[in-house]
């Protein structure tokens, strides 16, 4: 079968799959994308499928997470955190589908601007590869430093870097003695369930109870919806003015090359850039968030993609979090030695295969948005328990543990989830600063202690 | 004008829930619903173990015995959706000339001012007219000079 074939076929299950996940509502990014992805590499997917699938995955999330943003008002994950307020007034005024249409319209526009900018930029890049590869412990370290003091936790975040450093590497140590190879899945896949780890373990102690007790289920307002084109498939050229798709296209291009930063930070700030300079609050609400869920995107996909074209090391807050697995899963592939997505595909091959993933989610999971937006939040929310969606997911970061190490990873996996997850939700140090400290672990650690 | 009707949810008192992930839950509910997932990736992983070295690759057998793990979880799931409901009260808005009146207010926007600024903008006048809101919204010009 040939590889365009094969990733064809990976980029419709990863459309599949996260168009029905971007439905349920607060689900924490990292959490899932990481374990399904890894799944994809561990089952022998060839590079190219994994990458399809990913971008596919990524895209169709994104796509269909603008759905309980706009209809429920609550955010669809993390990343849609800054769109709310927008989001709320659309939905106060009576037009939550309007809100929708345009996000997703931002949203695809984003998608197609990002890829090749990001492409040409990482190619750019690539020309100071062998510099950031050979001092890539020193580099984790300071982006540790500059993220921690980014995320919410600010100087606690950066205070616990060493500490944390020391508990990675003194389990990674424990576990090498038990088992003669070094493990990493078992801690990132720690590292990502951590907050939903933790809420359970709350949940289990009559001390901490009282936070998470509710005397009641949650409510949930659902807007109406009224289908205003006919067809099935939509043009985002038309869902949007001519000023609100040039103002997307502009920032999404700038966006495209910060792939530094985080998406939420760059998602704000270009949506306070191009808001403030809109009159009236219709237009400002619907221009703001065609900007920002473009944004969202481009600074997604950049941030994928560049580190993974130019360095091979995963050097951007996405590339820690829901894209690690493109860079370290090992047996597949390796940080150290660089034995990932970076060797194995070309320049080329990341734009053909990305175009293949993002051009199937946008025709899966772009018109299912736009026509049964509702009808499909209605049915998330009536029949799908939270309770079996934790428990998938508990069950899955099991599994892959299990795999890596048996009992040891399990243990492993549970025990960095703890104090991680303790970290996240109780000091705000996110997920981010958790991962980069993994990496820089080993060069801290042998700068203090020569080991 | 303001004698909407709010009807008075009967608490379902005594009744905890607890919430994780941003959801509510029943605690005893989940902790079965993960036993079970656990349980099940954990037997059909080892299915996998059992029944793959007998006539496949031996490279592949993880990755197989992956896939009949991720089986036994999926059944789980279908499993969990059955036997436990959400809990979640779900209410279907709506909107009438009303209650958007009221939200220009509590929003604190100035509705002749929005009106004002939408009938300028010929492109967005024509998006919301094609919208069928346009109509809505001028019924309510002058409305706060009342």
């Amino acid at each position: 079968m040939s590889i365009y074939l094969i990733a064809l076929l990976f980029a419709l299950l990863g459309a599949a799959i996260f168009t029905i996940i971007g439905l349920i509502s607060g689900t924490d990014e990292t959490a899932i994308m990481v374990p399904i992805t890894l799944l994809v590499i561990l089952l022998g997917a060839p590079p190219e499928g994994v990458f399809a699938f990913f971008m596919a995955g990524v895209l169709s999330k994104h796509l269909t997470h603008a759905v309980p943003t706009a209809l429920l008002g609550i955010p669809g994950d993390t990343t849609a955190v800054p769109l709310i307020d927008h989001a709320n007034t659309l939905r106060r005024l009576g037009m939550p589908h309007v809100a929708l249409r345009k996000m997703i319209s931002g949203g695809v526009i984003g998608a197609f601007i990002a890829l090749p900018t990001a492409v040409l930029l990482g190619q750019f890049l690539g020309q100071f590869a062998d510099f950031f590869k050979s001092s890539s412990g020193i580099i984790f370290t300071l982006a540790a430093v500059l993220i921690a003091f980014f995320s919410k936790g600010k100087w606690a975040s950066i205070l616990i870097i060493i500490p944390f450093a020391f508990f990675i590497k003194a389990l990674d140590s424990v576990s090498f003695l038990m088992l003669d190879k070094h493990l990493s899945i078992t801690f990132f896949l720690g590292i990502a369930i951590g907050p939903m780890f933790c809420n359970i373990l709350m949940a289990a102690s009559p001390v901490s109870k009282n936070d998470l007790t509710r005397s009641k289920p949650n409510e949930y307002n659902l807007a109406p919806d009224t289908k205003s084109w006919k067809g099935y498939f939509p043009n985002p050229f038309k869902i949007l003015s001519k000023r609100q798709s040039i103002f997307t296209g502009i920032t999404t291009f700038l966006s495209s090359l910060t792939f530094v930063f985080s998406p939420v930070g760059m998602t704000s700030l270009m949506g306070e850039i191009v808001g403030s300079r809109t009159k009236g609050a219709y237009k400002k609400s619907t221009t703001s968030l065609t900007v920002m869920n473009g944004v969202t995107e481009s600074t997604y996909i950049a941030e994928a993609i560049i580190p993974l074209i130019a360095f091979g090391i995963p050097l951007s807050p996405v590339a820690l979090g829901p894209a690690s697995p493109l860079f370290n899963a090992p047996p597949v592939f390796t940080v150290e030695p660089v034995h990932n997505l970076h060797t194995l595909m070309s320049s080329w091959d990341f734009f053909i295969f990305g175009l293949i993933g993002i051009t199937v989610a946008v025709l899966i999971a772009y018109p299912f948005a736009m026509n049964y937006a509702r009808k499909a939040s209605v049915l998330v929310l009536k029949y799908i328990s939270q309770e079996a969606i934790v428990a998938m997911f508990i069950g899955l970061a099991f599994l892959l543990a299990y795999n890596e190490a048996q009992l040891l990873g399990v243990v492993l996996t549970f025990t960095v989830a703890t104090v991680g997850g303790l970290l996240n939700r109780i000091l705000g140090v996110g997920a981010g600063v958790q991962f980069m400290v993994f990496y820089a672990s080993s060069w801290i650690m042998l700068q203090l202690f020569g080991i | 004008m303001t004698n909407t009707q709010y009807d008075e949810k009967k608490n379902t008192a005594e009744k905890k829930f607890i919430e994780i992930l941003g959801d509510t839950v029943s605690g005893n509910q989940l902790i079965i619903s993960i036993i079970l997932s656990v349980g099940a990736s954990f037997l059909g992983y080892q299915l996998g173990q059992w029944i793959f070295p007998k006539f496949a690759d031996p490279q592949m057998i993880n990755s197989y015995s992956l896939l009949t793990g991720i089986a036994g979880i999926l059944i789980v799931v279908a499993i969990n959706t059955i036997l436990f409901k959400p809990k979640r009260i779900l209410v279907e808005d709506e909107t009438s000339s009303h209650s958007l009146k009221e939200a220009f207010e509590d929003l604190q926007i100035d509705i002749d001012e929005e009106i004002r600024l939408i009938e300028e903008d010929p492109v967005t006048k024509k998006e919301l007219e094609n919208l069928g809101i346009l109509s809505s919204l001028q019924s309510l010009k002058g409305a706060d000079n009342k």
